[in-house]
């Protein structure tokens, strides 16, 4: 109970938050963010026990919030009583799990070319379905070696930042990594890769407020220190950067001596695009982009848009000469992270994102931006388009290269998903 | 002409517990109440059940009663208490000599108390402010009025006890210095209609003293009003009252998901047409804000006045507010003006209304000649919940809906479960805010309750309908369209009727003048075209 | 962060800020629209009363701006019908007549006629809607109007598990999304309208449905069919909103959704941009002027810390003097304190302003 919360007076029962939740779209059945957020909030303030199932199907997308006119703070308000929920013992573990991917990146990262071909291999995805009940259409993004560094110093005249590249970009994508790096690099800062791993959303989407703590203290230790000598904050994925600046989700609210440090950094986190737009617009931006003919479909993140940051990577990207970039403005992909690994929760996560695969299929695009890596997933997963984060696209242009089209990236062993099911026998893919 | 026993005049807690009280000792008896149950005081208080500390000091014969009744009412109806707890805090603005006193006085008259430092106060109560010096801990608790009002009507009815809302006594029938009966006018249809009774008990609060008119005698009380600010959610777990001589907005109790703020004390002139100064209202605030910073810009979803019927047997002129004793007072007009058959029950505070009935009903049980006890001490009001029931409802219904169900209803749930059971589709909330279901609205609207609501404002006093922000804006139509679709109302009827109720809940939010509700108010104005100014100026105050 | 620079940043994207930007774009200029949320398009039906166009009757453009407002919502697919001289009785929530100038066409035919058979037409397990409710009140208030037209009450059942209750948001949804939903409700309209001439239902056409959309279904209906309100969320209302915001993004317009401006920038009178609120850090939008189309609840930057506003719409102090000469306030009420006079005034504000802003950066260029 916290008095400065009074977002819960806001409320007029409007329920516009419902007419945007995509759970609600897709499934009539789930409550929706009015009912879960301010409705049920004050019952549970005053002692009732509110705990339902549905929580859980929240994606945390944050539209409700986004749509709200009052500034009701309604995930948040569901993502506390998710936290509060309790879950049956197999979602339980495998949620935990869920909750800590650098856990599992540790592990794979030892071994990842056998760890790969392990979760790639059928057996393995149908024993997990069953055990850990993980959809078993979904393949595992793969594991690389961990070896994202910050590069060596390059003279001091230019600024510093601190990249903060967050699970995925560490263990899954360091290539990714090194190419954020340089385009900062090619924009005149020069940059220092944050030695903090999740930034905590998994934790908090899947309700376990223990982990997302311990991983917020764990990055405000970190992050203080460098925000405290005048840097400034990079992220790449769009879920990193609302974590960041919305102080850890509010999850060390009263939590006083991170509080303050937490919202020091909040106030210094940029995102990417955003940042290079800041250079745009102060005339800063290296724009020695060669033609590159390049017809792009751009999906932005509920997590993007979450940060009130406008649509910067849609702007850049029109800055290529020869690039055309439509803003698919489709709703949100279904995916949100580990939601739609759930096997429970994968035909919402996919019903969900049909409208997003419909405007994709209709745009016909030689490929889709977006800078959110479940949003990928599930795009490829969903279509038969590749799914790329911009920041490839912007670097490549410095050099006049096109981004490989070609198909999406499918390595899975009798992979379900729509295109791979229609491909023809024998096909490669 | 019907006949019966005793006639009880005021459909309030003091009225109701004597119906109950009557019936427990096999006296036939009728409650004649001119709104719904609860239209009084009873229905317009913080619905505090004192634990005694507000008057130890002042009052403690009064301090006595409350220690008592309140061990007594969580015993016989815990379906209608929240034991929340209280605590008396002690503020720094506030004189210190006083807080030593309140604890001698406390502890004298026997209640259980432990100090607290100011960091325990703060650890209990984080929202108190930080400056605060301490508290004391005291057992007061929440009870819900409508839910008391209506547990001790419904455990009568079952004892052979008979009520009838919308029926206004408008005169006293006597004879040879013998009150016979009374006469009433259903207040919705416009009939009247006699009863003929032996004894008539007159229990009528703020309007004790027009009814004792009717039968010639003068009783003298003194109207005092108290303002209450309705907030949105609860800011507070126990109720917190200021340690300091009885003065204004120093409780603020939780009731259910809201709390409440009060209170003031303005002598009036009558307990109708209250109304609320923006001034007051203000004052209020101001008030609660030292004890609570920040209160000041939560949200007030209803302002509403009572008047506490306070006995002044000394010339009015002398008497303030607050000092006058809050004891009750019984005047058996037979010894006291030569009327016989007529019996006043005044005062009291609605903590000790088993009390007043009690003493009201021995008199009675006197006169009539019954020879039996008073029991409502150790009778409970109503069974608790059986364990299949609940079952059943959380099977058919989402924890919190069954809980909030069960709470109000309690052993009458399993009828409306029954309902869902056959009829899914009554399954379906339609009260967002307090989680009403179509059942539940249906089962009060309908014959099978022993006190069927009659006006969609009386479905909310029975299942909180329309008590949450939009203030009946969306829950009001689906309730007009259920009383249509049970043939309660015709189309137009039922369009008449939440026209009605749309006004009236927009009276309580008439003195609010800032901030989210008005914002609901504008958008109820959006939807129906209602008034938006709707009589600032003009009408009754209405219950929470 | 400083962006962009636009030439006119628009608060609010209520009926007054969906106008002022629209007009504003169609005079060339490059537009801002920073909101969050629909306005009271969430709450109405979207149409404007009569009264509403009283109110605002003395303005000389009342009626340039209203062709414009039709005219825009006509290019966003969502077409209007009625002008600034007609007024008709359309079914309200509680089953009364209201006096509406102007409306969706969708809402517009649903006046009391002469001789004509009405079926207010249900959906089974809806909630919150009553058709016999609103046939039996339709009835009786037409006959008080001594109108000859009938209104019966009809119910379908639609096969597919909604999941109880439905809710026209759903109906809405799926009418959206699923081609198979709209050919069963036709299907099952049709069936219920036969004998009648007209049917009314409530209001679930479509959060976005486009105007072909709609006369293809109308098409095969082969009956008129008219939405009546329902509790809020509006459909009708926020059709309206989307198929005009999505306009407006196809014209250029860049839409900044979901954080509430939290300051305007002036400088010695000369306003500068906005802030906006989002997490972390403020965003910055410099713009050339500012229209302010916030309604005149706590969602005002300005707080309502203005005391009015002078002939070109610019807030005032208390002093009196002009707060800043290129902040403009779109709003159908400040001057008037309490009460609203309604959409027109809304219209009116919003069209002027578009075109104030217009002015404004032709005084920048010269
Ligand atoms: C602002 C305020 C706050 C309070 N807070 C508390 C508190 O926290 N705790 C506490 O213990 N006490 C509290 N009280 C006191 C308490 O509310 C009253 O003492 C108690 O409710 C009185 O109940 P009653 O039944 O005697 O009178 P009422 O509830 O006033 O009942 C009288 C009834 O008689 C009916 N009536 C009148 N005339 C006629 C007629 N001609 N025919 C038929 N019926 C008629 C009226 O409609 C009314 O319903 C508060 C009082 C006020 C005003
Ligand atoms: S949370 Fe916001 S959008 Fe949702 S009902 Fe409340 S006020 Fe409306
Ligand atoms: S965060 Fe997204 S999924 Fe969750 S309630 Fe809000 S809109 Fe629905």
């Amino acid at each position: 109970m916290r008095l400065d919360d009074l977002a819960i007076d806001n409320c007029l029962k409007c329920s516009l938050c419902n007419t945007v939740c995509p759970v609600l779209a897709a499934d009539p059945r789930y409550p929706g963010p009015k009912r879960l957020g301010p409705e049920l909030e004050r019952l549970r303030r005053e002692g009732i026990s509110t705990d339902t199932e549905w929580v859980e199907y929240c994606l945390g997308c944050h539209r409700c919030d986004l749509v709200c006119p009052n500034q009701v703070n309604v995930s948040e308000m569901i993502a506390r009583a998710k936290a509060a929920h309790r879950k049956p013992l197999v979602r339980g573990l495998r949620d935990w799990w869920f909750a800590r991917p650098g856990l599992l990146g540790k592990l794979t990262t030892i071994l990842p070319a056998l760890s790969n071909f392990a979760l790639s291999m059928k057996p393995a995805r149908s024993l997990m379905s069953k055990l850990m009940q993980i959809a078993p259409q979904r393949k595992f993004p793969k594991y690389a070696r961990p070896d994202l560094r910050s590069p060596a110093m390059t003279g001091n005249a230019r600024q510093r930042v601190v990249f903060f590249p967050g699970c995925f970009i560490r263990y899954n994508r360091p290539g990714l990594g090194r190419t954020v790096i340089d385009l900062l690099e090619r924009n005149g800062l020069s940059v220092e890769v944050a030695s903090t791993e999740c930034c905590g959303v998994p934790a908090l989407a899947n309700g376990d407020a223990a982990a997302a703590r311990s991983v917020a203290r764990a990055n405000v230790k970190a992050l203080a220190r460098q925000v405290d000598s005048g840097l400034r904050i990079v992220t790449a994925c769009s879920s990193c950067g609302h974590m960041l600046k919305t102080g850890f989700g509010g999850i060390l609210e009263g939590d006083k001596k991170f509080a303050c440090a937490a919202q020091k950094i909040a106030s210094n986190t940029f995102d990417l695009a955003e940042l290079l737009m800041a250079q745009a617009d102060a005339g800063k931006l290296n724009t020695n982009f060669q033609h590159t003919a390049l017809r792009l479909a751009y999906h932005a993140p509920c997590h993007q848009k979450s940060q009130g940051i406008g649509r910067p990577w849609y702007h850049l990207l029109r800055m290529i000469p020869g690039v055309t970039v439509e803003d698919m403005d489709a709703g949100c992909c279904g995916m949100s992270g580990t939601y739609g690994f759930k096997q429970e929760k994968y035909p919402v996560s996919m019903e969900i994102g049909k409208e997003l695969f419909a405007s994709i299929d209709a745009a016909r695009p030689q490929m889709v931006a977006t800078e959110c890596a479940t949003c990928q997933m599930q795009i490829e997963h969903g279509t038969s388009f590749k799914a790329i984060h911009p920041a490839e696209i912007l670097l490549q242009a410095y050099d006049g290269l096109a981004p490989t089209k070609g198909r999406k990236d499918c390595s899975i062993d009798e992979c379900e998903c729509g295109p791979c099911r229609q491909k023809p026998e024998g096909a490669d893919h | 002409m019907e006949a019966t026993q005793v006639v009880i005049i005021g459909g309030g807690a003091t009225g109701a517990g004597i119906l109950w009280d009557l019936s427990l000792r096999g006296i036939s008896a009728i409650l004649l109440e001119q709104g719904d149950i609860a239209n009084g005081a009873t229905g317009r208080c913080h619905g505090l059940l004192h634990s005694g500390g507000r008057y130890a000091v002042k009052d403690p014969d009064t301090a006595r009663e409350c220690v008592a009744e309140n061990r007594i009412i969580k015993a016989v109806a815990p379906h209608c208490v929240d034991e929340v707890g209280g605590i008396f805090v002690k503020c720094a603005q506030d004189d210190p000599a006083f807080f030593e006193q309140w604890w001698r006085a406390a502890g004298e008259v026997g209640i259980r108390s432990h100090r607290l430092s100011r960091e325990e106060a703060r650890e209990l109560e984080p929202n108190l402010a930080a400056d605060i010096l301490g508290a004391f801990t005291c057992p007061d608790a929440h009870v819900d009025v409508f839910r008391l009002v209506l547990a001790n009507l419904e455990a009568a009815v079952a004892r052979g006890g008979r009520f009838l809302t919308y029926s206004e006594v408008t005169s006293i029938l006597s004879a040879d210095g013998r009150v016979r009966g009374v006469r009433y006018r259903n207040t919705r249809s416009g009939e009247e209609d006699e009863i003929s009774c032996e004894v008539v008990i007159n229990a009528a609060g703020g309007w004790a003293q027009g009814i004792a008119a009717m039968a010639g005698v003068d009783v003298p009380v003194l109207c005092d009003k108290g303002t209450l600010l309705v907030l949105n959610h609860r800011l507070n777990r126990r109720v917190i009252n200021r340690c300091r001589k009885s003065s204004d907005a120093d409780i603020l109790v939780p009731a259910g998901p809201v709390c409440i703020l009060g209170t003031s004390s303005i002598r009036v002139p009558s307990p109708e047409g209250l109304a609320a100064s923006r001034e007051e209202v203000d004052h209020l605030l101001r008030l609660g804000d030292e004890l609570i910073p920040g209160l000041v810009n939560a949200r007030i979803l209803r302002i509403f006045c009572g008047v506490r019927p306070l006995y002044a047997p000394m010339p009015v002129e002398v008497a303030r507010g607050r000092e006058i004793s809050r004891g009750f007072a019984l005047l058996d007009h037979g010894t006291r003006d030569g009327v016989s058959g007529f019996i006043s029950i005044v005062g009291g505070k609605l903590t000790t209304y088993r009390l007043m009935a009690a003493a009201a009903c021995d008199c009675v049980a006197a006169k009539l000649g019954v020879d039996v006890e008073c029991t409502t001490d150790k009778t409970p009001l109503r069974p608790a919940v059986d364990r299949t029931t609940h079952h059943r409802a959380i099977h058919v219904l989402p924890h919190p809906v069954a809980e909030m169900m069960e709470r109000r209803l309690g052993p009458e749930t399993d009828q409306v479960i029954q309902a869902i059971e056959t009829r899914p589709d009554l399954a379906e909330v339609v009260c967002e805010c307090e989680l009403v279901t179509r059942g539940e609205l249906e089962y009060v609207l309908g014959g099978a309750t022993p006190a069927p609501a009659c006006t969609i404002a009386d479905v909310g006093r029975r299942t909180r309908l329309g008590f949450g922000p939009c203030q009946g804006t969306f829950c009001g139509y689906k309730a007009m369209l259920a009383g249509f679709q049970t043939h309660r109302w015709t189309a137009s009827e039922a369009a008449t009727e939440f026209s009605a109720y749309l006004h009236e809940r927009a009276k309580g939010q008439a003195f609010i003048h800032q901030g989210k509700q008005v914002e609901q108010l504008d958008l109820n104005y959006d939807l129906y075209g209602a008034d938006r100014m709707l009589c600032a100026d003009s009408g009754k105050q209405d219950g929470i | 962060m400083e962006s962009d620079r636009y030439d006119v940043i628009v608060v609010g994207a209520g009926v007054s800020g969906l106008v002022t930007a629209g007009a504003a774009a169609h005079r060339n200029l490059k537009v801002a629209l920073v909101a969050t949320g629909p306005g009271s398009f969430v709450t109405g039906p979207g149409w404007l009363k009569a009264q509403d166009i009283l109110c605002a009757s003395a303005a000389p453009e009342l009626g340039e701006a209203i062709a414009f407002f039709c005219e825009m919502a006509r290019r966003a697919g969502c077409p209007y019908a009625g002008d600034i001289s007609t007024a008709k009785y359309l079914p309200t929530l509680l089953g009364d007549f209201q006096s509406v100038a102007l409306a969706p066409l969708l809402l517009w035919n649903a006046e009391p006629r002469d001789g004509v058979s009405t079926a207010v037409i249900g959906i089974r397990g809806l909630s919150s809607f009553d058709e016999n409710f609103m046939a039996e009140r339709l009835s009786e208030r037409a006959r008080a109007m001594s109108s000859s037209g009938t209104y019966a009450a009809r119910q379908i059942s639609l096969s597919r598990d909604m999941g109880a209750p439905v809710t026209t948001l759903h109906l809405a949804q799926l009418f959206d999304r699923d081609p198979g939903f709209r050919k069963e409700l036709v299907y099952a309209l049709r069936a219920a309208a036969s004998g009648f001439q007209r049917i009314f239902v409530p209001g679930m056409l479509g959060l976005a449905s486009s105007a072909e959309q709609i006369a293809e279904f109308k098409r095969e209906l082969l009956c008129e069919v008219c939405e009546i309100p329902t509790l809020p969320p509006s459909i009708p209302g926020l059709r309206v909103f989307h198929r005009m915001e999505s306009y407006l993004h196809q014209i250029g317009v860049e839409l900044f959704r979901g954080f509430p401006v939290k300051e305007v920038v002036i400088h010695d009178g000369l306003c500068t941009g906005v802030r906006i609120a989002a997490p972390g850090h403020a965003m910055n939008l410099r713009g050339l002027c500012v229209v302010l189309a916030t309604g005149r609840h706590s969602a005002s930057p300005l707080n309502g810390a203005y005391a009015g506003r002078d002939q070109q719409m610019r807030p005032l102090a208390s002093t009196g003097a002009v707060m800043a000469r290129n902040l403009f306030i779109a709003e159908s009420l400040p001057d008037s304190g309490a009460g609203n006079n309604g959409d027109a005034m809304r219209i009116l504000t919003g069209y002027r302003a578009g075109n104030l802003a217009a002015s404004t950066r032709g005084n920048h260029a010269a």
